[in-house]
């Protein structure tokens, strides 16, 4: 029974490791300078070097450490979440600032296991009033709270 | 006698109308955050601080730092009334707190840890005068290589006090630091990790790289267990404390100032590391160990009294050294350099308007939160009965139009995706965030003064060990890191002998 288990370690040295691979990677294609002048690159690549090294010993501890699995990821609400953020992102610069906020908020209301459809676009409405009124009057910030498209 | 003028001075700039009315709504809006679960000071902080851009330095780091420790308090609320920590620095009261409260104690335990905690803040700000001019002073003498080697220790420090393995914190500030480098290097101009894409030429942006990370992970991580429906509130019962309760927790709030004071000035400390030692030196020194746990005063008014001393004190890196010592404070300078201050040594000497006027705000408004507090219990316990299904949305949605603000840029939004993905994976992971937000914060500073050490020395590494302050500097940090990493690895040898 050797189902390959993924233990916190061996995820986060992993990531580690490849993050340091990757700026060093980038770090060394920048001029370098010498250790008396320093170019951009030279700093990025001492950093990135340092945390490749600590990935790898992070990882092998992990290998050869028993453990327990990674933790469960809650995928669906993590995922409602994001989407959530990017249908704000997406809706702002088109449709304003109330449509985004009412889109992101019906939105969310997915990653809640009770639906509660009314209580929800009620909640979704008065946010969308109430960043309106707290950015774009009482804070003076320069968004649009409506925009027609075309 | 310096030091008396110098507080007239900060109180003269601190009373202004103005700026009371900034540390009033800064200790309102802490409370408020702190009673509520589910956002903490570092969103807030976060959320808050392109707005400061306009308010002029003081009043900015006036309300901020009210939201700091003003978070202290309304987390002592929640903790005593529901056994929910509202602030992970309020974890400790809940033991003992809550008790009190199940006892029909809430009143008087809500009192001690109102009192306790102004009395601590108060001791907190006269270490704060102290030391930090002091520090300062002797800070004065540093040049590039001490100034690095003072940033490697305190994230080294950092490393050393954050939960979990040494090594993982170790890995996410390298990772900090190399995120900072991202953008265009100050020295000669040329893009670092940029990709083509324009939104990255200044650099990451820390506001949506905070809530991302810390604000909107946190919720994903709420998302998998929501709060129940919050329980019926017991009786909150007489608010003022017996003769013999004000007589056993003022020793301990005294015992908790002083320990608070102290930790809360080394970094990676401030007010959870202060709580959790209060506790445990409380039921060590106490007659009735077997008390704890179940209603002991001393149990609530120690670490009541050390949290709030302890977000006092940490203030004293930041305030003479530059150094900010825990995520907040990281926020901080982010707060000043907006203002364009940059903090460093001079700060108490070449401003000092700045430097006391804020340290009188602190006790201003700290003396405020007593007085807001008590009367306002419930106020807050009203506003803990708004289910997470109606709570979680406003967080996300706050969020999203204040993130977008910072810029009216949609890019920044999806740093701030991806970075609470990332926050939240990485948490899965075993690996803390907030040793890579000061690396993150900290990095090109650590960068800048690396190069001009070694261009000072000719390209000679061993400036940083010729320098009597630098040397003791990294010996100190790296004698930090081996004491906490030399123990775990005699350990795994010891496991494999006995295999």
């Amino acid at each position: 029974m050797t189902k390959a288990k993924i233990t916190p370690d061996i995820a986060c040295g992993g990531f580690l490791l490849l993050a340091g691979a990757f700026g060093g990677y980038f770090g060394a294609r920048l001029p370098l300078g010498t250790s008396s002048q320093m170019g951009p690159g030279y700093f990025p690549l001492l950093i990135s070097g340092a945390l490749a090294l600590v990935g790898i010993i992070i990882l092998a501890r992990g290998i050869l450490a028993a453990g327990p699995p990674v933790p469960r990821i809650a995928v669906s609400s993590t995922a409602i979440v994001v989407l959530s953020i990017a249908a704000f992102a997406l809706c702002i610069e088109r449709f304003g600032l109330a449509p985004a906020v009412f889109v992101s908020v019906v939105i969310s209301l997915f990653a809640m296991r009770e639906r509660r459809l009314v209580e929800g676009l009620i909640l979704a409405g008065a946010l969308a009033i109430a960043m309106v009124i707290l950015f774009v009057y009482l804070l003076n910030q320069p968004i649009e709270s409506f925009r027609w498209r075309g | 006698m310096e030091a008396f003028s110098n507080l007239v001075l900060g109180f003269e700039a601190a009373a202004t109308l103005t700026n009371l009315g900034f540390c009033l709504a800064g200790v309102f809006l802490g409370t408020l955050i702190g009673v509520l679960p589910g956002i903490g000071p570092v969103t807030t902080i976060a959320l808050l601080l392109p707005l400061t851009y306009s308010l002029g330095p003081l009043p900015a780091l006036i309300m901020l730092a009210g939201i700091y420790y003003g978070a202290q308090y309304g987390g002592s609320t929640t903790a005593i009334l529901l056994n929910i920590p509202g602030e992970s620095s309020s974890v400790v009261t809940c033991i003992d707190g809550y008790q009190m409260a199940r006892k029909g104690r809430a009143g008087s335990a809500l009192t001690i840890a109102a009192f306790g905690s102004f009395v601590a803040g108060s001791v907190g700000i006269i270490v704060l005068s102290v030391f930090s001019s002091v520090l300062a002073q002797f800070a004065q003498e540093f040049r590039a290589a001490e100034y690095f080697s003072l940033l490697v220790f305190g994230l080294a420090a950092a490393v050393v006090l954050a939960h979990g393995s040494v090594l993982t914190a170790i890995g996410m500030v390298l990772f900090g630091i190399l995120l900072g480098m991202i953008g265009s290097d100050l020295q000669t101009g040329v893009m670092r990790y940029t990709f083509g894409i324009f939104d990255l030429y200044d650099g990451l942006d820390f506001v949506p790289v905070a809530i991302g990370a810390f604000g909107i992970a946190e919720l994903m991580r709420n998302l998998e267990n929501p709060p129940s429906e919050s329980q019926k509130i017991a009786n909150i019962g007489p608010l003022l404390p017996t003769r013999e309760e004000f007589r056993r927790s003022l020793p301990a709030i005294l015992r908790g100032s002083v320990i608070g004071s102290i930790l809360g000035i080394l970094p990676g400390g401030g007010a959870i590391l202060s709580s959790y030692a209060s506790y445990v030196a409380e039921k060590k020194i106490s007659p009735n160990p077997q008390e704890f746990g179940h209603g002991a005063i001393e149990g609530l008014a120690g670490p009541e009294a050390a949290n709030n001393a302890g977000a006092q004190t940490s203030f004293i890196p930041l305030l003479s050294l530059g150094l900010p010592s825990n995520p907040i404070m990281a926020l901080m300078v982010g707060a000043m350099m907006i203002q364009g201050i940059s903090p460093g040594t001079a700060i108490v000497d070449e401003q000092p308007a700045l430097f006391w006027g804020l340290v009188a705000s602190m006790w201003l408004g700290n003396l405020m939160l007593v007085v807001i507090n008590v009367p306002l219990v419930g106020l807050w316990v009203k506003l803990l009965q708004v289910p997470y299904r109606i709570m979680f949305p406003c967080i996300i949605v706050i969020c999203c139009v204040g993130t977008y603000s910072v810029a009216s840029s949609t890019t920044l939004l999806w740093i701030m995706a991806i970075f609470a993905i990332g926050g939240y994976l990485l948490g899965k992971m075993g690996a803390e965030l907030a040793p890579m937000l000061l690396g993150f914060m900290l990095g090109p500073l650590m960068e800048q003064n690396f190069r001009r050490a070694m261009a000072l020395s000719e390209g000679n590494p061993m400036t940083f060990f010729t320098s009597p302050i630098s040397c003791a500097l990294l010996l100190a940090a790296f004698g930090l890191i081996s004491l906490i990493l030399v123990p775990q690895i005699t350990r795994g040898r010891e496991k494999a002998f006995s295999e």
